[in-house]
């Protein structure tokens, strides 16, 4: 699970914010924990951050490292609860690209999001949801171009139309 | 102040030398152990109240209130003279006779487990100032609730509470001299004796205050190491400014 | 031991409630006086003249390194000496806790007014206060709310402490306490009793205050 305000360990360094889950859960030994946490440190791009502590990573580093962190358990679905909502407009980027390579990797993930260019671009399936209820759910080609509802035709018009 | 003939080598002479350096000795040793107490027995209280279950919660907010709202010099009195005399009377006959230095262990349950009561409501604060989505990112990664309190909640809430910790320490070094009532011979009750047995009170008590304010400026200094060393990379301690 | 007995406590309620009360009067000239000088040295503490902030940094520091019971003792031998003739265990004990308890309020009030951010004062000042004024009509009042219940909970450790006065036979609840218990030999009555005056006392004034806390909290 990523969290939209990261929620990494302030007292553990980014390798060690990987590794923590995997030894205590899975009782993996460290040598072989840390070997598996850079290999994942390298995949989100922070191959020379593993002993920088979160606060001084930027925001987008400190999603990368969540990220590596959440695919450390080796999850069969990963959820994103809105993970780029509280970074700057640059950090967005760098973030959303680690993402569409886990899509392009085959891994199957949820995600809360508002950025939907991202959204149109790598999902397979769209649920359009309101006030806690899903109103839509479709194919990202028919539901950016034709959809369904009412209130989805409202958003997407307020969002897109400029 | 003509009256009065100032005497500092009376403090130099022995025994009274003697005197003020046992006194110092008996003041670390009543604070050292008072602190281990304090520490093993707050953790333990300050972490049961934060935990969902309402018993444990009521049990701990019923120690610290019951040992934060009696007078530690009513408290000293009542583990040195009443405990023996409430307790079965076999164990009493052990704790007034058999023990081998009774004032002392009296003075160290009562300062230690007064001293628990404050050092839970730390770990307490501390406990709760640590994000709540920090323990949800570790109950999502697999991490049980004890596995949680072990690896995030206590390591982080021990950090940011280093500084009042240190000063509930220093507070156990200043309330050691209550126990000069049960007898106890630290260093206020010898700084006494000597003013009694020579009447230079002013250069008595001038050497008590002294040797308070070493412990104190040792303390600082250990306290500030200790601080740097417990500091979380980056982070930026609120209410500065 | 034998059986716990009422009656010695009821006996000599009376004595025991003039020394409460002299206990509760000494705690009530200290708060007065330790919040009176603790306000005077937390804006010494804040001067931005360096030697008098030193000063009032000195004072704070030796205060709070030294136990209660040294200045009690201190002061109880060194007033005398310095006004020529004995005054007696209560103003003594008055003028150690003042002193003592200065160096902490000194403390909760410098918190308190610092709490407040800079810029409050910059807005007083840019609708046309003076600093002073913005000081005592926007800081004061904001930083007064915050440290109130702290300043009150500092207050119950005070009346706490004035036990302590036991060392120099101020006649205080406490004193009369062990006097009564060794009298009549009654020490577990007697302890447990005042035990259970002053949780009753501290304790209300506790609850008292989380729910001024409360109130405080916009």
């Amino acid at each position: 699970m990523v969290f939209q305000n990261f929620e990494l360990y302030p007292h553990l360094s980014a390798l060690d914010n990987i590794c923590l889950a995997p030894m205590v859960v899975l009782k993996r030994r460290r040598a072989e924990a840390e070997t598996r946490a850079r290999a994942l440190l390298a995949r989100v791009g922070l191959t020379d951050h593993a002993s920088k502590y979160p606060l001084q990573l930027s925001g987008g580093q400190q999603q990368r490292v969540a990220i590596a962190r959440a695919l450390a358990m080796d999850p069969v679905v990963m959820l994103f609860d809105e993970p780029t909502s509280a970074l700057d407009p640059e950090m967005i980027k760098e973030v959303l690209d680690v993402m569409s390579d886990l899509a392009r990797d085959g891994m199957t993930m949820i995600v809360v999001t508002h950025e939907m260019g991202f959204a149109r671009r790598v999902a397979n399936r769209i649920i359009f949801m309101d006030a806690g209820e899903i109103v839509e759910t479709r194919p990202p080609e028919t539901f950016f171009t034709a959809p369904e509802s009412e209130r989805a035709r409202v958003f997407l018009s307020k969002i897109l139309g400029h | 102040m003509s009256s009065y003939n100032w005497n500092w080598a009376v403090l130099v002479s022995q025994p009274y030398l003697g005197w003020l350096l046992d006194g110092l000795a008996t003041t670390v040793m009543l604070a050292l152990s008072a602190w281990m107490i304090a520490l093993v027995v707050g953790t333990l209280i300050g972490l049961a109240r934060t935990l969902p279950n309402p018993i444990l919660r009521g049990l701990a907010t019923a120690y610290v209130d019951l040992f934060r709202n009696i007078p530690v010099l009513v408290q000293m009195f009542l583990w040195f003279f009443v405990l023996p005399e409430v307790v079965p009377p076999e164990m009493g006959h052990w704790l007034k006779r058999d023990l081998p230095y009774p004032e002392f262990f009296s003075a160290v349950m009562c300062l230690g487990l007064y001293a628990a009561s404050r050092v839970a409501e730390q770990v307490r604060s501390g406990i709760t100032s640590v994000p709540p989505g920090l323990s949800a990112a570790a109950r999502a990664s697999g991490l049980s609730v004890a596995q949680t309190y072990r690896y995030i909640l206590l390591p982080l809430g021990f950090r940011i509470i280093v500084p009042p910790l240190t000063s509930e320490f220093l507070g156990i070094f200043k309330n050691t001299s209550i126990a000069l009532t049960i007898g106890v011979m630290e260093i206020t009750a010898e700084s006494r004796q000597i003013e009694s047995y020579t009447f230079q009170g002013y250069e008595a008590f001038a050497a008590a205050t002294a040797l308070y304010l070493s412990i104190s400026l040792v303390l600082l200094f250990l306290t500030r190491r200790l601080e740097a060393r417990a500091r979380i990379p980056g982070w930026i301690s609120r209410g500065n400014g | 031991m034998g059986p716990l007995d009422a009656n010695v406590i009821l006996r000599n309620l009376p004595y025991l409630w003039e020394g409460l009360q002299l206990s509760l009067l000494l705690a009530a000239l200290a708060i007065t006086g330790g919040i009176l000088f603790g306000a005077i040295m937390s804006v010494l503490r804040m001067s931005s003249i360096r030697p008098v902030a030193w000063l009032a940094v000195g004072y704070v520091n030796f205060f709070r390194s030294v136990p209660l019971i040294l200045v009690i003792f201190w002061i109880y031998f060194l007033v005398p000496l310095l006004l020529g003739r004995a005054t007696g265990p209560f103003l003594s004990a008055w003028i150690a806790f003042t002193l003592f308890e200065t160096a902490y309020y000194c403390e909760i009030i410098r918190a308190g007014v610092q709490s407040i951010p800079k810029g409050q004062i910059s807005a007083g000042v840019a609708s046309g206060m003076s600093r002073l004024q913005a000081m005592r009509h926007i800081v004061m009042p904001q930083a007064f709310r915050n440290m109130m219940p702290i300043l009150l909970t500092q207050s119950i450790i005070l009346f706490q402490d004035t036990s302590l006065v036991y060392v120099v036979t101020l006649r205080d609840f406490m004193t009369s306490v062990v006097t009564v218990a060794n009298q009549d030999l009654r020490l577990v009555e007697l302890y447990l009793f005042a035990a259970v005056v002053y949780f009753v006392i501290c304790f209300t004034g506790s609850r008292f205050i989380n729910r001024l806390g409360g109130s405080f909290r916009r």
